[in-house]
C-alpha cells in the first residue's frame, strides 16, 4: 500500500451522521470529484444530508453532477435510503447505481444518472498528496473538516448520450467535505481548485477563503501549491490579498434543482469578473488570476429561514499564475472550478 | 364554466385542481410559515386558474390557500396548459418568457399580479422544502407527458 492510499484509508472515510448516537445539529457530508478533459468538464458530487427537524428523519443521499460537454446539463438526483450503501468507516458510497470506491489505491468512480443520459466509469489515480483540515469553525456552532486530493489522474470512459470519451490521465480533483452546519449560518467561501491545461505540467493549486455570510471579513484564507506529487508552498491568512474585479454579467448556464429558477429566475449576481490572489512569504511569491467564464447555480433552501435561499454557484473559468517557490518559476496556465457561496 | 367542470376534470391523470390542493394540505404541515406566507400574500384576492380545459379558484379561507370551483368576478386570472406549467417547473422555460409567448396569461391589476407572483414564489419556497410535494410535483410531470 503507497503511503497517499494509506493516508486516504485513514482520513477520507464516510463520517455519517451519528443522529441515532444523540448527536445534535444537522450533519452534511460530501465527495465531490472534478474531472478536466479536452472539451469535456464533470462534477459529481455525493452527498449525504440530514433534514432539518425530528431527530430520527432519515439521511438524505443525493447525486449532483455536472457535465460540459459541448453545452451543459446536469441534475440532483434524490435516492431512497434504501436504494443506497453508505456505511460508516468506508472511502465508499453507492447511491443509486451510481457509486466511488476506493480499490487498490485508485478511486473507481460509476456514475449513472438516465435523467441527463450521463454515464461514466472511471479510474481516479492520485497524483498528489492529500491534505486534511479537521474541525474548522465556521460560524458560532458551525464546523466543517476538509480533505483534499488536487489531483488526480482520470482513466476510463465518459458517455453523454450517443457519445463516448475516452479518458487517459485526464487531470482531476477530489475533495470531501464533513460537518454539523446549516446553510445560512453566518459564513460564505470561495473554493476553488487549479489544474493545468497539459497533464505534463507539474503545478496544481487550491484555493480557500472563508467568510461571513455577507463576505464583510475572511476568516479564514489558503492558497496551496504542488509540485508534482508533494505540497510546496502555503499561504496562510494574513499572507494572502484576494481582489475581486468588476461583475460578471451574464446569466447561469444552468440552474438546479431546475425548479429553483422559478425563485431565481435572472443573470442578477455578484460574482466577480476577475478573481486575482497574491501572495508573498520567505523568498516565495504567487500571483493567481482567474476569469470566470461561465457558472452553474445550485441553489438549495436556506436552514434558518424558509423564504430565502443559498446559492452554490460552481464558476468554471481561465487561471493564469505566475510567481516562484523554492527558487523553481512557477508558470502555470490552467482551468479552474471554483465555488462562489453566497 | 359550472362547478360541473371542476369534477369532470377527473380522469385517468390527476387534476391540476387536486394535485393542488393536495400540495396546499402538505404545505400547511411540511412548512406552515411559507404556507402562512402565502396566504398573506394572496390576501383577499381570488384567482382564477384555467389549466387546460381545468377552471377554478385559488383563495384564502380561514388563513389558508384553498382550491374552490369557479365563482364570482376574480381579481386575477390565469391562462395556461398543464404543458406550460410543466415547463416552468422544470426549469425548461423562465416564466417571464412563457408570459412573453403567451403560453401563461394573466389578467389584473399591476398589484395584483405582483401578489399573485409573490405568492407563487412563497409557494415554491414551501414546495422545495416538503418531501411529500416533490412526490406530487413527479407525479405531475409524469401525467403531464401521458396526456
Amino acid at each position: 500500500m503507497t503511503v497517499i492510499e494509506e493516508v486516504l484509508h485513514r482520513t477520507d472515510f464516510l463520517r455519517c451522521s451519528r443522529r441515532s448516537l444523540g448527536e445534535r445539529g444537522p450533519y452534511k457530508e460530501w465527495h465531490h470529484f472534478v474531472v478536466h478533459s479536452d472539451g469535456l468538464r464533470l462534477i459529481v458530487n455525493f452527498s449525504l444530508t440530514d433534514p432539518l427537524g425530528p431527530n430520527d428523519a432519515e439521511t438524505v443521499p443525493r447525486v449532483i453532477a455536472l457535465v460540459r460537454y459541448g453545452e451543459y446539463s446536469g441534475t440532483v438526483e434524490h435516492f431512497d435510503p434504501k436504494d443506497c450503501e453508505v456505511r460508516t468507516g468506508r472511502v465508499a458510497a453507492r447511491l443509486g447505481s451510481s457509486s466511488f470506491t476506493l480499490v487498490n489505491g485508485a478511486y473507481e468512480l460509476i456514475v449513472e444518472l438516465p435523467a441527463i443520459h450521463l454515464r461514466a466509469q472511471l479510474r481516479l489515480v492520485p497524483a498528489s498528496t492529500p491534505f486534511v483540515v479537521n474541525n474548522q469553525p465556521l460560524a458560532p456552532g458551525s464546523r466543517l473538516s476538509w480533505l483534499f486530493v488536487p489531483r488526480l489522474e482520470a482513466h476510463g470512459d465518459v458517455w453523454i448520450g450517443d457519445a463516448r470519451l475516452s479518458l487517459e490521465g485526464a487531470p482531476a480533483y477530489h475533495d470531501h467535505n464533513w460537518g454539523r452546519f446549516r446553510w445560512g449560518d453566518d459564513f460564505g467561501w470561495v473554493w476553488g481548485s487549479v489544474l493545468p491545461e497539459r497533464s505534463t505540467d507539474p503545478w496544481t493549486i487550491v484555493f480557500m477563503c472563508m467568510t461571513d455570510r455577507f463576505r464583510r471579513r475572511a476568516t479564514r484564507q489558503g492558497l496551496y501549491v504542488w509540485h508534482g506529487r508533494d505540497p510546496v508552498a502555503m499561504w496562510r491568512d494574513a499572507a494572502l490579498t484576494v481582489e475581486q474585479d468588476g461583475l460578471l454579467r451574464r446569466p447561469p448556464t444552468l440552474t438546479l434543482p431546475a425548479v429553483m429558477r422559478v425563485l431565481r429566475p435572472g443573470s442578477a449576481s455578484d460574482l466577480p469578473a476577475a478573481l486575482t490572489i497574491r501572495g508573498r512569504q520567505d523568498g516565495d511569491e504567487v500571483q493567481l488570476r482567474f476569469e470566470p467564464r461561465d457558472y452553474v447555480r445550485i441553489v438549495v433552501p436556506h436552514e434558518h429561514n424558509d423564504l430565502d435561499l443559498v446559492v452554490l454557484n460552481e464558476v468554471s473559468g481561465r487561471v493564469h499564475t505566475s510567481g516562484e517557490i523554492g527558487g523553481r518559476v512557477l508558470d502555470l496556465e490552467g482551468s479552474g472550478v471554483f465555488e462562489f457561496l453566497r | 364554466m359550472s362547478s360541473s367542470s371542476f369534477a369532470d376534470a377527473v380522469g385517468p391523470v390527476a387534476p391540476v385542481a387536486t394535485l393542488l390542493t393536495r400540495s396546499f394540505e402538505v404545505l400547511g404541515s411540511g412548512c406552515p410559515r411559507a404556507h402562512a406566507e402565502m396566504a398573506r400574500r394572496l390576501g383577499a384576492s381570488t384567482v382564477r386558474l384555467s389549466v387546460g380545459d381545468e377552471v377554478f379558484d385559488v383563495h384564502v379561507e380561514r388563513g389558508a390557500p384553498r382550491v374552490r370551483p369557479p365563482d364570482g368576478t376574480p381579481t386575477v386570472s390565469v391562462c395556461t396548459t398543464r404543458a406550460a406549467v410543466q415547463a416552468v417547473l422544470a426549469g425548461r422555460r423562465r416564466l417571464a418568457d412563457a408570459v412573453r409567448a403567451d403560453e401563461v396569461r394573466v389578467e389584473g391589476r399591476l398589484p395584483d399580479l405582483v401578489a399573485l407572483l409573490e405568492a407563487l414564489e412563497a409557494f415554491v419556497h414551501g414546495a422545495v422544502r416538503c418531501d411529500k410535494i416533490a412526490r406530487l410535483y413527479d407525479d405531475f410531470q409524469r401525467e403531464g407527458a401521458a396526456r
